[in-house]
């Protein structure tokens, strides 16, 4: 072959191998498993002689995820989370819920709770699995929930400053 | 599937091929991603890129054992490396967050499919999963200009530089790649030798905003025989390179500041490889086999 012809030759295929080399291939559509954030609440219990105490919040999608992602395709909830702020000496139990329905609870010793407690190593709190059906449904759909805690404590007069606070972990699939 | 390519500028020229933007989306998609993560699971989806992307940037910086004494050489060069992605940089052992039943599962890499899901062994309510692939791929390339200039003394360098600067679109990232190396003829020391031989040492950096820090340095040993206008050479060569994140986490578990080092997974390559020199025209290729295998492909012009 004439070397001018195996130079053109050469060129063109190295310049076709190179281009089609440097490319990389992603996928149209991939999942990213996006922490969900702000389903996060703390409730005061009103100081005083009634030993029952509620709650409610009112937290928004927009609260809980962020608007850069295109859609959600899915919702897992791996981790709840109760932890009791000030200082008291009883017990405390509670139901904690989503547009009414319960989906987890909890009840133990005030003191147990003073340092944040999860329902994967805390036997004291437990899940609902229809409660949490639709807790899942509810941020599936980005609607607005209504979370609530119901419960009581063991002494009273009750202390000024108390407070439980209550996490949910989880993830959604978003497509970005 | 999106197709992307790499973005090159050499010596001024920009050379911008279809989906060029889309590439510098995959950067942004790709820093979504790690903020979900805490340090280990980034870790895992991310070292399959270290090692391929580390034994890509160790290659092609020559194409001959023999480096003349004297008299000046210059040569415009593109070369292509690609190392293949195997099943085992597809997947990594994942840890669930503290508490979880089971602690660990398989789930996808940056190279994987669809990230898996896991539930906890005692309640089926709870749940966790992986954040899918984003590369499909069975080899992963790259891409560099370089231009060759010698030679002093049996000595000649060579450069490497490609960069988005100069891109004006706040979605695309500022990619910048360089690098350097030297070679030295030892072979002129030995002239009764039948065979070429050199040593050498390259170094290269590639930076992206503030998210991605990468560095990697070769020094080995080439020899060759050039027969007319063909040509075989080989070498071994020390390597490491290194892949540096740091981004924040928005993992609830343990949010904050995330700064990781992910070391490439070859430490030392040998290389067997040919050319062919058509007057100012060669092409050349080489496999390199070490940790991770990949080959090189490159064009150039000059002497």
């Amino acid at each position: 072959m004439r070397t001018s012809a195996m130079r053109r030759l050469a060129a063109s295929v190295f310049l076709t191998a190179v281009v089609g080399w440097g490319c990389l291939t992603i996928y149209d559509t991939f999942h990213i498993a996006v922490n969900i954030d702000g389903l996060d609440a703390t409730f005061p219990i009103v100081p005083g002689a009634n030993p029952s105490y509620s709650g409610s919040v009112e937290i928004r999608a927009s609260d809980y995820i962020s608007g850069d992602f295109a859609t959600i395709d899915d919702v897992r909830i791996y981790d709840i989370r109760v932890q009791t702020m000030g200082t008291y000496d009883g017990d405390i139990t509670g139901s904690v819920r989503v547009n009414g329905i319960e989906f987890a609870s909890f009840a133990g010793p005030w003191s147990a709770f003073a340092e944040e407690q999860s329902v994967l190593t805390d036997e004291t709190i437990a899940v609902n699995p229809p409660g949490m059906t639709i807790l899942i449904n509810g941020i599936l759909e980005e609607r607005t929930l209504f979370v609530e805690v119901v419960g009581g404590v063991s002494q009273t007069p009750i202390p000024n400053g108390l407070e439980v606070r209550i996490r949910v972990l989880g993830q959604v699939d978003a497509e970005l | 599937m999106r197709t992307i390519c790499v973005l090159l500028i050499s010596a001024g020229i920009a050379v911008t091929v279809p989906g060029s933007v889309a590439a510098q989306e995959g950067t942004t998609e790709l820093e979504e991603i790690l903020e979900q993560f805490s340090g280990d699971n980034a870790r895992g989806y991310m070292q399959p890129l270290a090692d391929l992307f580390g034994a890509n940037m160790n290659s092609g910086w020559f194409r001959s054992a023999y480096v003349p004494e004297e008299g000046f050489q210059l040569s415009i060069e593109l070369v292509g490396m690609g190392a293949r992605v195997g099943d085992d940089h597809r997947s990594y052992a994942a840890t669930t967050p503290a508490g979880f039943e089971p602690g660990t599962f398989s789930t996808a890499t940056i190279f994987g499919g669809p990230g898996t899901v896991v539930s906890h062994a005692g309640n089926a309510s709870l749940s966790y999963a992986g954040s899918d692939g984003i590369i499909d791929a069975s080899w992963f390339p790259a891409a560099a200009p370089q231009l060759r200039i010698g030679s002093l003394a049996g000595t000649e360098v060579i450069g490497r530089f490609a960069t988005t600067i100069g891109i004006d679109n706040e979605d695309v990232p500022t990619i910048t790649l360089w690098g350097a190396g030297a070679r030295h003829s030892v072979s002129q020391y030995f002239p009764r030798l039948p065979v070429d031989l050199s040593v050498g040492l390259m170094y290269t950096k590639l930076t992206a905003d503030e998210l991605v820090n990468f560095t990697a340095l070769t020094i080995g040993a080439q020899v060759g025989k050039r027969l007319g206008d063909f040509e075989v050479y080989g070498g071994g060569a020390w390597e490491r390179s290194a892949l540096d994140l740091s981004y924040t986490s928005t993992d609830p578990s343990n949010p904050g500041s995330v700064m990781l080092e992910l070391d490439g997974a070859n430490s030392a390559r040998l290389t067997a490889g040919g050319a062919v020199n058509a007057g100012f025209l060669h092409l050349f290729g080489e496999v390199n086999v070490g940790s991770v295998t990949n080959f090189s492909l490159g064009f150039a012009v000059g002497s």
